[in-house]
């Protein structure tokens, strides 16, 4: 039985990684690439969510501020100081990870609604923070190499970056099953009964928030170098708001709904381009549809659709067999 | 790195608003002892216990653990130091399998953090090997053998009690508080728990506090006897004493014998 737990955490990573290396090798297109490569880099991070909201029953809805914190470091030491994007990561990755540390750290004190209302303010004051003080932006941030490996090539770039998806989505699985993820679940389920089984609930609220900024910070280190510049509207609520779809529509606490999430809301609202006014009402009604449908988010389809199938079998078997 | 020696409330008070719930209570649990607490609903018992325990912090007094003061200090430091409690309506972790719910109450005394239970080190996949041939032998103790997958969702209020013992015991305590343990059990499942709690006591050397209704039950399995009426301490004695005190049958055995 722990075998084929084991194996089911595998699975999945290895699917997405055969689809991701199928896409590249079949989709020559720099505008496909392009996509695909965006909707890595907001899975990277909705990854991390999906452990803070699902995994343990906390909420950020300003990521984009930690999100921005990383891009701007990036941005900054790249464009104005001459860093390589690569040592730019140490302290973009590092800046974000101080800012959930600070996010985990104002969640001791609140909970609930009330942490949802700091989170808020924090990625509010974020935005603003960069519309007043950073209100230039950088331009030319260099695309990132890895020794001699360039990945200014959109391929290359679009196979880091889920690379980077696939680490993540196989380390939050492997965390999620250890002893620090039934933590986690501890403190979501009940946090009294939590701490009277010897856990501390400030160092796991904290850490938990940490390794998701984390990888929010991985997520904004990248999309500094995808976009080749950052300005203070690439970090506005709207973009936390959509990180938060995106792990709500793909299914909350689901790494792998977390890839499905990100994918879904990049590239449906491509379809709908001339649509742009429409946009944010098909958002909305996407959004209900899942909740009401599929409460376990897009991840779930399969198993809700093979619920069905079974149901309808039992139920209506003298039907189809007098067929 | 745990302590062995006694669990002690001195002086303790909890007052909520301009309500006294618990008021000059001295409390000893002595390792290898039974300390039962009596009480009529209300009297101040599940507060007592949280002062005990960090989950509320007493409003006066002290509680000492082996001769240290721990007073302020939050429940998951207690439950370190091998202080364990079971809840009045039991608390399990509904999104974890019950064996994931036993490992969860060896939290304390295990070590592997969240970067070598991710990367899977040896060490971490020694203690969790270890942890879960714990669990199951735990769950086999509390009658909940086989059942390690198996949700918490699925079991009645009496299984979740029995549940959370053994996630209780997971942690290796040597202090154990129980409130309520045999609450809605028939007589034989309370007379199961009562040798279970016996030997736990006896065989390993735990010292129980325990709130209990099953009186006579409860009085047979106790070595000492503190009854509280509205919060404060009207009787402390052997359980001979406690069945003979004219105080203890008006305020709380008398009602019983009535029944």
């Amino acid at each position: 039985m722990r075998r084929g737990a084991a194996w089911s955490s595998w699975l999945s990573p290895a699917v997405v990684l055969l689809l991701v290396v199928a896409f590249a090798l079949t989709q020559g297109s720099f505008y496909r690439l392009q996509l695909g490569t965006l909707a890595g880099i907001y899975a990277i991070a909705v990854i991390g969510l999906t452990l803070l909201f699902g995994g343990a029953g906390q909420i950020s809805l300003g990521h984009a501020g930690i999100l921005g914190t990383s891009a701007f470091i990036t941005a900054n030491l790249t464009v104005s100081h001459g860093w390589t994007p690569l040592t730019a990561m140490v302290p973009a990755v590092a800046g974000a990870t101080l800012m959930g540390l600070l996010l985990g750290w104002s969640a001791l004190r609140t909970t609930g609604h009330y942490l949802a209302l700091v989170t808020l303010a924090f990625g509010l004051m974020f935005s603003e923070f960069g519309r007043t003080v950073f209100s230039a932006g950088w331009y030319g941030v260099p695309p990132l190499t890895l020794g001699p490996l360039d990945l200014g090539d959109s391929q290359r770039m679009f196979v880091a970056v889920w690379a980077v998806v696939v680490a993540s989505l196989v380390a939050v699985l492997l965390l999620v099953k250890s002893r620090f993820g039934r933590s986690l679940a501890a403190l979501r389920d009940d946090p009294v009964a939590a701490a009277a089984s010897g856990i501390d609930l400030a160092r796991t609220k904290i850490a938990v928030f940490a390794i998701a900024s984390a990888l929010g910070g991985v997520s904004g280190w990248l999309f500094a170098m995808y976009q080749g510049s950052v300005t203070e509207t690439s970090f506005s609520f709207m973009l936390s708001f959509n990180l938060l779809i995106m792990a709500v529509i793909g299914g909350l606490g689901s790494p792998l709904g977390a890839i499905v999430g990100s994918v879904f809301l990049v590239v449906v609202p491509e379809f709908g381009r001339e649509y742009e006014d429409f946009r944010l009402l098909g958002y909305g009604v996407a959004l209900l549809l899942v909740l009401g449908l599929l409460p376990g988010g897009i991840a779930s389809v399969g198993r809700v659709l093979a619920d069905l199938v079974l149901r309808r079998s039992g139920s209506a078997t003298p039907a189809v067999s007098g067929k | 790195m745990t302590a062995t020696g006694a669990l002690e409330g001195r002086g303790l008070a909890r007052r909520f608003g301009g309500v006294t719930a618990v008021s000059g209570v001295d409390v000893r649990i002595v390792p290898g002892r039974v300390t039962l607490v009596l009480g009529p609903n209300g009297a101040g018992k599940s507060t007592l216990v949280n002062c005990l325990t960090g989950v509320d912090q007493p409003s006066e007094g002290n509680v000492f653990l082996d001769g240290k003061d721990l007073t302020g200090k939050t429940s998951n430091r207690f439950a370190q130091l091998g202080v364990a409690r079971t809840f009045q309506h039991a608390r399990p972790f509904r999104g974890l399998t019950l064996a994931e719910n036993v490992m969860v109450g060896a939290h304390g005394r295990t070590r592997a953090g969240f970067v070598r239970g991710t990367l899977r080190t040896p060490f971490a996949r020694r203690e969790e090997a270890e942890l879960r041939q714990t669990a199951s032998l735990l769950l086999a103790e509390v009658g909940l053998e086989g059942r390690e997958a198996g949700s918490p969702n699925d079991l009645t209020l009496e299984e979740e009690r029995r549940l959370e013992l053994a996630r209780c015991l997971a942690g290796n305590p040597h202090i154990l508080l129980l409130d309520e343990p045999a609450a809605g059990l028939g007589e034989d499942e309370a007379t199961a728990l009562a040798t279970l709690v016996r030997n736990l006591c006896v065989d390993h050397g735990l010292g129980v506090l325990l709130i209990e209704h099953h009186l006579e039950l409860a009085l047979s399995l106790s070595d000492s006897v503190l009854v509280l009426d509205f919060g404060k301490p009207i009787f402390e004695g052997t359980p001979t004493e406690a069945r003979l005190d004219p105080a203890v049958r008006t305020a709380y055995i008398g009602a019983e014998g009535d029944q």
